[in-house]
């Protein structure tokens, strides 16, 4: 009896750590924002991954940069081709901690702001990052994130030529959203 | 003489002007012949086996875009704002195939079911949890 009462209560505890778990989105929105006052140059994808572990506050987020898309498709080029050089790098990726994590209280609902910190791979160059965002918390689970980043180019090694340097902005802005699900496994 | 240099730069002004602005609205290239035939089903064992060999024969290495047929039958369909995307059946739930619909395309159909065979082609962008085909577009 008391061995049944044991892997019984193993059980629960089983169950209310999955409770805890892993919310993720492989359809993370991600936009590209390098506006200067001269130009619009905005690139935007719907595949973005954005993994948060709801045990250990652990963010992972990664993105592939042919699938940023451009209003103009000269745009997309030089974003593929001159700067990201997307062939070498296909993958941009991010690994962090949301550094206030405690304060996110699962079992009460709301939207509760975020401070993220870890690391940023883009261009084959890895540099620590801060950013601000939201997680959404409804009925015990983790239902959106955001976050933006404001990233300065010289610093992943992307030059911009002094012909265009009024063109495009030296600080990029990098925005994620997405509707979370419960990771099964 | 001085009048036709004057005349002769600015005709060259105008057609440089005309030649920029075609550049920079030039539309977005259409999904041209595919030149690799596949189904979901190989396309995510080659991720899985080796990515950097998968990457360098789907996704290419040079920045120029290679596209690709594939054909297999849909397991899960997305549509929201953002667009639509379709998960292909790849006898493999952890490498999946995510087809995402052309946005720059008219699309002849958007009316795509679970449970359907379909034959896309589009542009590979590389595997994140599945190997993503962007910019699909039925193929014959």
């Amino acid at each position: 009896m008391k061995k049944v009462f044991f892997s019984l209560l193993a059980l629960v505890a089983t169950f209310s750590l999955s409770a805890q778990g892993k919310f993720f989105s492989k359809d993370a929105n991600v936009a590209f924002d390098a506006n200067s006052p001269l130009e619009k140059i905005e690139g935007k994808t719907n595949k973005g991954t954005l993994v948060i572990d709801a045990a250990t506050g652990k963010v992972e987020s990664a993105v592939l940069i042919k699938g940023f898309h451009f209003k103009s498709a000269l745009m997309e080029e030089h974003f593929n081709e001159n700067y990201m050089e997307s062939g070498k790098f296909p993958k941009s990726t991010f690994a962090g901690d949301i550094t206030n994590f405690s304060s996110v209280n699962l079992k009460k609902d709301g939207t509760y702001p975020i401070q993220i910190k870890g690391n940023l791979t883009m261009h084959g160059v890895t540099k620590p990052v801060e950013a601000k965002g939201s997680l959404v918390v409804k009925g015990g689970a983790i239902t959106n994130g955001s976050a933006a980043f404001k990233v300065l180019m010289a610093d992943y090694g992307i030059a911009i030529p002094a012909a265009v340097k009024d063109k495009i902005a030296k600080e990029a802005k990098i925005d994620i959203s997405a509707a979370l699900q419960k990771l099964v496994k | 003489m001085l009048k036709r240099i004057i005349q002769l730069g600015l005709i060259a002004l105008v057609i440089g002007a005309g030649i920029g602005y075609y550049m920079w609205n030039k539309p977005h290239e259409s999904i041209g012949k595919p030149s690799i035939v596949t189904t979901a089903t190989e396309l995510a064992a080659d991720f899985g086996k080796d990515e950097n060999e998968a990457m360098k024969k789907y996704v290419g290495s040079d920045g120029k875009s290679i596209v690709i047929q594939v054909s297999g039958k849909i397991t899960d369909v997305k549509n929201d704002t953002s667009g639509i995307t379709l998960a292909l059946d790849t006898g493999d739930p952890i490498n999946g195939v995510s087809c995402v619909l052309d946005k720059f395309t008219k699309q002849p159909r958007t009316d795509y079911k679970v449970g359907e065979e379909v034959k896309l082609k589009g542009l590979c962008t590389g595997k994140l949890t599945d190997v993503v085909i962007d910019r699909c577009v039925p193929a014959e």
